[in-house]
């Protein structure tokens, strides 16, 4: 893994965190753990641009698919509440999401945009890159960015499940994108802690979902001091 | 100006006026385009894992109503021409235009029904190809129509002052009848019979 | 100027009058006048693409301030893969179906046949302008699609479904535009057919025929059979973008991830099958005009008789019809079947006889000859190599094993450039200049035509021979980068540039052509009547010939189209219209 993954990472915890910390009312906190046969991943196969293979020399990334930490607790898992909280407006986060090609990877991986925030999309590296959303409910976007190209902005105004982003030149970019209209979500790092505060105690529905391992509902009391324990385990479906 | 030739007399040597010629041209074209059209649809069929049969369910009545005026339609052009020929009023163009609405209408009624039960074009690819060619035939018919209706009313007046050039729009309107007939007597042997 | 063209003068309605006249001469100048301007639309598409392919990425020169960052098309100058799909398919569409079609049977056919058949117009006139008018539509209609949103259709000039069908472009507009299209073609057809049957002057038997007439009659016969399927196709696939259907759609079609939403059961297929039957033909379309124009420079130019004008004239009757047995040969790579493929194979090694005949004819007629080397007649000389290296870069694409390595590279580009570039294109040249002085009544500027033909000789081949040479080496045609992020690419990428910088020194060479072009409509040499010493019935009129009428008095055919250097003639050329000495 690279460096930049592991401080984006670390980014995105101190995140979740900080939220965590700023809630005065109560939380849900959990982790999410793979069980089963972990599959060996081989690296990014980047010999579709020889461009892109020069970025990394004879150190191709990792396939982020699967992210496990110690003790095969998963990263890149988006846990939000689906139901139970207060239907009001929030306002939308001050600074736009900016996704990034750099290294021909997006990061984030999996991330969640307000429909009220703007996506930047930028493309550092000089490489031509084809950004391919393909929301269900918002407008699919596909825009092309040649290397003089370097940012690009994108609105996705409706609420949404997580769907694709993808580069159609390069197969192996993929990123995923919820769009959400309240701060009751979290995308775990690889160590797996989720923690969601700012929650009135009562009874709520949460959801922990993957890109490939599908998603999870649970219903959660929260109470008005201690933390709400929720974890939820993905495993590999079984081959049909 | 020129007269241009042979617009009412044949030519010597070809036997052909100059309508008949290109008549004859435009049919060729229709024939293609047709053939395309029929080509396709067996193209199609003869590829497709499941083809329902056209007499179970479609109105098959109406399609045969249909066949039936149209019969009667390329007859009342012959008629027409006879009668252009000898100079006669358009009553037989008329009940060719009459007959040419029927046949319309009654399309639309089989499509009404067929619509009824909820098959659409983007049903099934035998749904699209069937609203397609009796589509393509009501068209036709009524363009037909139009321009028989034009001929017998608004052109009337070139009767008296170019008789035979009037007599021979006749005739080649004769001949687009009896193509039409022809080939939605295919259409329906094609898509019924088969 | 004769006493005839100054008594008609003034009985000559103003110009707007005749620009809305259905005079097949008013006509004709009217589509050769909207064809080319859409030939230079079709060409800056391509100035713009080559060089893209050049300097991928790079903001064109002069454009770069003149489209915004957020522009679709080429934010700051730099063109976007999707805009070059689309410039890539208006390219061929324009060429194919709005400037050379048109330019060659609307342009040439509409107004030279009648004037060649001594009649005093076609036979239809209201059909000939109501074809113009669809014409016209058409361009509409196509060039609408640029200014809506989504912009031109994108999926190629032979809108392949399935991505045709669910392409959110402008192929709607495409498959209408090329309707109204197919309307003008087949009216044009009825029109020349009809008129080539029934107009002809008393003593003009068919074999009196000049070569051109037979060109345009054949032509004229692939426009009205061979276009209708692909009309029929253009209906199914409206079908399927806007009511639904799946005609072309098989069933389990997934699109980016997603299974598509249609009933399926459909093949893409048969759109192939449906669009080459016409596609091929109109390949000859594209061809044998030019070869009627080439016919009757070099017959003039010899001051010869055709060599073999009957076998040539049965050589484009061939291959007219075999021309309708051939379209498979596009899909040699769709897995239809070796025995289809080889049936298909056959036909097209066959068809190259009548072309190879005809080539023949052309360039036999030379020997013997004194040639005059006119600026017609360079460019009909230069049209015989290149329309040689046209056809026989097509030998290998006919077979079919050979043919899987090539389809679908660069060669392919290279080898049908060949054929309608340096081929029909300078036929046409030829043509506007042999035939300026009848229709404007002034020549051409010589020494601006040597600098227009020179130059545009080289770089045509500057530009093709390396296209030819990277298909060879296996890249793709298509590419929106021109092989520069492909490994077999890169030792031919510097190819694009000699191609571009060619392209771009060829549109130089043009600005001559269209500098004599404006400069001798007003102020160029006064012309005789038949300032060519030529044979056939259209040098019989007054140059320009009379609106409304052509001729002074109904001519009448006395011998065949090439009689020149009859022996125990005194002057070198015996004209159709004059009466055998008695």
């Amino acid at each position: 893994m690279g460096s930049g993954m592991i401080r984006r990472f670390s980014i995105l915890a101190s995140a979740c965190l900080v939220f965590a910390a700023a809630s005065h009312a109560g939380s849900i906190a959990g982790t999410i753990t793979y069980s089963g046969e972990v599959p060996k991943l081989p690296p990014v196969d980047l010999s579709g641009d020889p461009a892109c293979a020069a970025l990394h020399g004879d150190n191709p990334p990792a396939n982020e698919v699967l992210v496990l930490g110690e003790g095969n607790t998963m990263g890149n898992v988006l846990v939000r509440v689906t139901k139970g909280y207060a239907v009001k407006e929030y306002p939308a986060p001050a600074q736009p999401v900016t996704l990034t090609q750099k290294g021909c990877q997006y990061s984030p991986r999996v991330f969640v945009l307000h429909p009220a925030q703007t996506l930047k999309i930028q493309n550092p590296d000089g490489i031509m890159h084809n950004v391919h959303g393909m929301p269900a409910v918002n407008t699919p976007f596909n825009r092309a960015m040649p290397k003089t190209l370097t940012e690009i902005e994108v609105q996705l105004p409706k609420v949404e499940d997580p769907f694709e982003i993808k580069c159609d030149l390069h197969r192996w970019m993929h990123a995923y994108c919820a769009v959400l209209d309240h701060p009751f979500y979290c995308v775990t790092t690889k160590d797996g802690v989720f923690e969601i505060g700012g929650l009135e105690p009562g009874e709520y529905e949460i959801e922990a979902w993957h890109e490939k391992l599908g998603k999870q509902a649970a219903t959660v009391t929260v109470g008005a001091d201690a933390p709400a324990k929720q974890d939820f385990q993905f495993t590999r479906p079984a081959k049909k | 100006m020129s007269a241009i030739p042979h617009t009412a007399t044949p030519r010597r040597d070809t036997g052909l006026y100059n309508a008949k010629v290109g008549t004859w041209l435009f049919l060729a074209a229709e024939a293609m385009f047709f053939g395309a059209l029929v080509s396709s649809y067996v193209f199609l069929r003869s590829a497709s894992a499941e083809w329902p049969a056209a007499r179970d369910v479609l109105p098959v009545g109406y399609a045969v109503a249909n066949g039936i005026v149209l019969i009667l339609l390329a007859t009342a052009s012959v008629k027409a021409r006879r009668a252009a020929r000898a100079g006669k009023g358009p009553k037989w163009l008329w009940i060719c235009v009459v007959l040419a609405v029927c046949s319309v209408t009654l399309v639309a009624l089989e499509h009404r029904i067929v619509g009824a039960t909820g098959a659409r074009a983007s049903t099934s690819t035998f749904y699209g190809m069937y609203y397609l060619l009796s589509g393509i035939v009501r068209i036709h018919v009524g363009g037909g129509a139009v321009v028989t209706a034009w001929i017998a009313g608004p052109c009337r007046q070139f009767a008296d002052i170019k008789p035979i050039r009037y007599a021979n729009w006749v005739e080649c309107l004769g001949y687009y009848w009896l193509f039409v007939f022809a080939t939605s007597l295919a259409t329906f042997v094609l898509v019924y019979v088969v | 100027m004769t006493e005839g063209i100054r008594h008609s003068a003034r009985r000559e309605p103003g110009w707007l009058r005749r620009a809305v006249s259905c005079d097949h001469k008013v006509i004709g100048i009217q589509y050769a006048l909207t064809a080319l301007l859409m030939l230079f639309v079709a060409f800056c598409m391509v100035l713009m693409m080559r060089w893209q392919l050049a300097y991928p990425e790079s903001p064109f020169p002069f454009l770069s301030n003149f489209f915004g960052e957020d522009d679709t098309r080429m934010p700051k100058g730099v063109m976007l893969p999707n805009f070059y799909n689309q410039l890539g398919a208006m390219h061929g569409t324009y060429m194919v179906f709005l400037a050379v079609v048109p330019l060659l049977v609307g342009g040439f056919g509409t107004y030279l046949v009648p004037l060649m058949l001594g009649a005093p117009n076609l036979a239809f006139p209201r059909l000939s302008r109501v074809g113009y008018l669809c014409y016209l539509a058409g361009i509409v209609i196509i060039s609408f699609s640029f200014i809506t949103p989504a912009g031109p259709s994108n999926s190629g000039w032979t809108g392949y479904p399935p991505l045709s069908v669910i392409e959110t472009g402008g192929q709607t507009y495409w498959l209408v535009g090329i309707a109204f299209v197919y309307l003008s073609s087949l009216f044009l057809a009825i029109n020349l057919i009809t008129s080539i049957v029934q107009l002809r002057a008393p003593g003009l038997s068919l074999l009196r025929l000049p070569f051109f007439v037979w060109s345009q009659l054949v032509t004229s016969y692939l426009l009205l059979l061979a276009f209708p399927p692909l009309a029929a196709a253009a209906v199914l696939q409206l079908m399927d973008r806007l009511e639904g259907t799946s005609f072309f759609l098989p069933s389990g079609l997934v699109v980016t991830g997603k299974p598509l939403d249609a009933s399926g059961g459909g093949s893409a297929l048969l759109w192939q099958h449906l669009f080459w039957f016409l596609a091929h033909p109109e390949v000859y379309v594209l061809i044998l005009p030019a070869f009627g124009i080439i016919a009757e420079v070099i017959a003039n130019n010899t001051r010869k008789p055709l060599w073999g004008y009957k076998g040539m004239v049965v050589s484009a009757v061939f291959m007219g019809f075999m021309s309708m047995l051939v379209w498979a040969h596009h899909m040699f790579l769709t897995g239809m079947g070796t025995v289809i493929s080889t049936f298909f194979q056959a036909t097209t090694l066959i068809i190259s006889i009548p072309s190879i005949i005809m080539a023949t004819s052309l360039l036999v007629s030379l020997w013997g000859g004194s040639i005059r080397f006119t600026v017609p007649m360079l460019f009909a000389l230069a049209f015989l190599p290149m329309f040689g290296i046209g056809g026989l870069t097509g030998l290998p694409l006919a077979l079919s094993a050979t043919n899987i390595v090539l389809h679908d590279t660069y060669y392919v580009i290279g080898h049908f450039h060949y054929v309608v570039a340096p081929g029909t294109l300078f036929a046409i040249f030829a043509g506007v200049y042999y035939w300026f002085p009848k229709v404007t009544g002034r020549k051409l500027n010589d020494t601006l035509g040597h600098l227009h033909f020179w130059p545009s000789l080289l770089f045509m081949n500057a530009i093709f021979i390396p296209m030819l040479l990277q298909g060879l080496a296996g890249v793709s045609r298509r590419l929106y980068d021109g092989g520069a992020t492909y490994g077999f690419g890169q030792e031919v990428f510097f190819l694009n540039k000699a191609a571009t910088h060619s392209a771009f020194a060829l549109a130089i060479a043009q600005l001559p052509f269209v500098i004599n072009f404006v400069y001798s409509l007003r102020w160029g040499k006064k012309s005789a009547d038949n300032p060519w010493d030529a044979t056939s019935l259209e040098w019989n009129t007054p140059s320009p010939p009379r609106f409304g009428g052509n001729f002074d008095k109904p001519p009448r055919a006395h011998r065949g189209p090439n009689e020149y250097s009859v022996p125990g003639k005194a002057k070198d050329f015996s004209p159709q219209w004059e009466p055998e000495e008695a």
